[in-house]
């Protein structure tokens, strides 16, 4: 999907200390509509506490920052009206079938007849005959797709992933991979994907953001970056480059 | 605002009647329903036959002025009299697990940062917990209200009258109240307390507190009647002392004044109905847990970076 110059995620001057550590440091951020943008960053440079905050569990220690033009502070319901979130290590009511859990989350977001609907999710996800298993019998692969099913149950207009490919074998991270571009491109979902994984983001992002101990060392288009760091062999050179400086 | 307080609600109440421990506990309950009135129906038979053996000796000896059999004199809601102190015992058990079991649950499963990611509020969600414990304990209190109105007519062998059903109607409605005491005790502390052990302790030793420790210091010379359901016949001290730790304990004492509330519904002695601080206590209850819970943030997940 083209990208346009609404930014449906905007951060500005964002800090957030637990106690004396400082997890985000004067965070700004714009993130336009139609891209799928990954959030690069090692363990603990603040990538999940980023989108905690966006996703209004957390509220930062000062600065702003708004989701399609609503204030994640003043307007949190809002926000949450327009964002779909698939966290890390996605767990459920194991004692549910994967419909029941379902409906219980599309009911909550305020669908009105949740059966037709996930019937729909789990069809675009091509994951049916499932729905009436408890989950305590589903594997990692199937737990990501009805994590993925719940986030996009109400079509949402950003869908918020924290290390969506974590723990999936190669053939569950290449379909985790098409399921992210095709709502992209089918749905018009802007995505923020947390990874450090960064084969994901050469295949899946259009633009790319690196975090380093809370702030933001860098923000510009997959295709920008490739084109600014051409001598390297790898992302992960560029990466690593972009750290170092 | 209705319809997601609903939501949750249900889900509750749906989670909660597959839970093993609560089916346990409910059919302990249930049963002892169905004991009460076993009970009941023994103590007839056994004073049916006492007093038509004696008439026989008495009728054989040539005594003319027969008493009446006592029985007929018992209200019949009195041969319920054992449900007080289930309810005291179990029903109050009961609560905890269910109120435990409703935010425990979330916990368990992880998915706080799913849920607080649709659009809903921190109050409908405790709202829809506070509503799903209720319900689930009116289920368990309408059938046990069903089963006591069955065996109490099947021992007295007629139906009730309209005014013992309104009054067993009442002593189950105060007993909800009771029991929902204890569901807020338990989900206050299990959304309070970080540790699964420590949040199923904690109400346990609440519960011991109110209903034997403080009811204790409350009665002073009659600790040893607190689980009979009829009233201590013994004349409390009333030295400054005692009259002063009376005044004291009593707005605390919610156990005695079920016992209380429990005993003149079932015996029909209007005399004494403490209806007032039960619903004070309720409400303080109810009111200060939501209270804390909205303080504290009970929904926020961990710090993780």
């Amino acid at each position: 999907m083209e990208k346009n110059n609404k930014a449906i995620i905007d951060v500005r001057s964002v800090t957030k200390k637990y106690n004396d550590v400082t997890a985000l440091d004067d965070l700004s951020l714009q993130v336009f509509q139609g891209e799928i943008f990954g959030f690069l960053g090692h363990n603990g440079a603040g990538k999940t506490t980023t989108v905690n905050i966006l996703t209004t569990l957390l509220a930062p220690t000062s600065g702003t920052a708004s989701i399609c033009g609503y204030d994640i502070a003043k307007d949190s319901l809002e926000v949450r009206k327009n964002i779909g979130y698939l966290p890390e290590n996605v767990r459920f009511y194991e004692n549910l079938t994967a419909f029941e859990n379902l409906e219980f989350f599309a009911k909550l977001s305020g669908i009105k007849k949740p059966a037709e609907k996930i019937k729909e999710v789990l069809g675009f996800l091509d994951f049916q005959g499932f729905e009436h298993k408890k989950l305590g019998e589903f594997s990692k692969g199937m737990l990501q797709r009805i994590g993925i099913a719940q986030a996009i149950v109400d079509d949402p207009q950003v869908l918020f992933l924290d290390e969506p490919t974590s723990g999936l074998d190669p053939m569950g991270i290449k379909n985790l991979r098409d399921v992210i571009i095709r709502l992209n491109q089918e749905k018009e979902m802007t995505v923020f994907m947390n990874t450090h994984l960064l084969m994901e983001v050469s295949k899946t992002c259009t633009a790319i953001g690196v975090l380093n101990h809370g702030r933001l060392i860098y923000r510009d288009s997959l295709e920008n970056t490739l084109k600014r760091f051409k001598d390297e062999v790898s992302l992960e050179d560029i990466y690593l480059n972009i750290g170092s400086t | 605002m209705f319809s997601t307080i609903k939501i949750i609600a249900t889900g509750e109440f749906r989670s909660l009647l597959r839970q093993k421990t609560f089916s346990l506990l409910l059919t302990v309950f249930l049963f002892m329903s169905v004991f009460s009135a076993y009970i009941g129906l023994s103590t007839k038979t056994t004073i049916n036959n006492v007093y038509n053996e004696t008439v026989k000796q008495m009728v054989a000896a040539g005594v003319k002025n027969i008493p009446t059999n006592p029985f007929l004199n018992a209200k019949p809601l009195a041969i319920l009299n054992n449900m007080v102190v289930y309810i005291l015992v179990i029903g109050a058990l009961l609560g905890i697990v269910v109120g435990y079991s409703a935010f425990i649950r979330e916990r368990k499963a992880g998915v706080f940062k799913i849920l607080f990611s649709k659009p809903i509020s921190k109050y409908e969600f405790i709202l829809g917990k506070m509503a799903g414990t209720l319900l689930t304990m009116a289920l368990v209190v309408a059938v046990s209200f069903v089963i006591s109105l069955v065996s109490t007519s099947v021992v007295s062998s007629h139906i009730l009258s309209l005014s013992d059903t309104v009054r067993l109607l009442l002593f189950y409605a105060f007993s909800l109240g009771y029991i929902f005491v204890f569901s807020m005790i338990g989900l206050f502390f299990a959304a309070y307390s970080r540790s699964e052990s420590l949040a199923l302790l904690a109400p346990v030793v609440v519960w011991i507190l109110i209903s034997f420790a403080i009811p204790q210091l409350n009665s002073a010379v009659g600790p040893t009647a607190l689980l009979n359901p009829t009233s201590s016949q013994a004349k409390l001290p009333q030295s400054q002392f005692f009259t002063t730790v009376r005044a004291i304990v009593h707005p605390f004492s919610i156990s005695e004044d079920f016992k209380s509330v429990g005993r003149s519904l079932l015996q029909g002695d209007i005399s004494s109905y403490p209806v007032l601080s039960l619903l004070m206590y309720l409400t303080a209850t109810t009111g200060g847990c939501f209270y804390i819970m909205k303080k504290y943030d009970v929904c926020a997940p961990e710090s993780d970076t």
